[in-house]
């Protein structure tokens, strides 16, 4: 499957935060998890995702800690915050909506 | 250089010095950066590549470096952009060398007591507005040229893509 540029960019807040719930993780470990859980199917652009994070952590949506990574390396890692979960809630009834109703249209339209 | 005496650490130090002479992303966000390339880098080696060509298809995959500041060009403000324009790099590096509201301090007294300065020289004259322009625009230029310190084909290119976006 094939995604535009706006669905995944439409896509990508409520998935990182959806990550995040998950518990820490940092910005390689995110774009692996999507590419895992989309089968491949959604791999993000190596540079897009940092900025990205930024804007979330501008907004208070998530909040950033380095750490150590296992080999020793300097590393950032991002957990969500209360903010962030709220935001999340939002976003997820949002998708779900959309779905009801594309699904509603497309049930009328098989009739 | 070759295959054997490949340095992974200088390679990606020096992508990492490419990437900061980009005047769009700051030296603090280089090791979040890094990380990631180092993390590219020991992906590729654990499918049986070598580490020059791990490097090799991890810098491509982060891809264009002017594309990934295109990216976090977006996330500045009207201000920082401004500073970006009038200093370069000199507010990127700014946690190190200077800070960037030093900066606007010193800038804004010196161009105040130029200005004041100017004003009380051709008070009453009749030439004054050729005067303001032979005192004050060289004196732009030249510190913008002082502040880019050798960056200024950059500040060049810089004004020529916003006029090309402006007539577009």
């Amino acid at each position: 499957m094939k995604y535009s540029k706006d669905f995944v960019a439409a896509s990508t807040t409520p998935l990182v935060l959806a990550i995040l719930k998950q518990g820490k993780s940092y910005g390689y470990a995110i774009i692996q998890q999507v590419k895992d859980l989309s089968n491949g199917d959604m791999e993000w652009a190596d540079g897009m995702l940092y900025p990205i994070l930024h804007r979330l952590q501008k907004k208070e949506f998530i909040e950033a800690v380095w750490g150590v990574s296992e080999t020793g390396r300097k590393r950032k890692y991002y957990l969500l915050s209360t903010l962030g979960e709220k935001e999340l809630l939002q976003q997820c009834d949002n998708w779900q909506q959309l779905n009801d109703m594309l699904n509603q249209l497309m049930g009328e339209s098989n009739e | 250089m070759s295959e054997l005496n490949f340095d992974l650490d200088k390679a990606v130090q020096q992508w990492c010095e490419l990437v900061l002479s980009n005047d769009c992303i700051k030296s603090q966000n280089i090791d979040e950066l890094k990380d990631h390339l180092f993390c590219q880098v020991e992906h590729f080696q654990q499918s049986g590549k070598d580490e020059k060509q791990s490097f090799k298809l991890a810098i491509e995959k982060m891809g264009e470096i002017d594309m990934l500041s295109g990216e976090y060009e977006k996330n500045r403000n009207f201000l920082q952009k401004l500073c970006a324009f009038e200093y370069g790099s000199v507010a990127d590096h700014a946690n190190e060398t200077m800070s960037i509201k030093t900066a606007i301090v010193q800038q804004s007294i010196l161009w105040a007591a130029a200005i004041i300065g100017t004003s009380l020289i051709i008070d009453d004259k009749q030439q004054a507005m050729t005067v303001v322009f032979i005192v004050l625009i060289p004196l732009s230029v030249a510190n913008i040229i002082s502040l880019k310190s050798g960056s200024f084909a950059k500040e060049c290119r810089f004004i020529k893509s916003k006029i090309s976006k402006w007539f577009r």
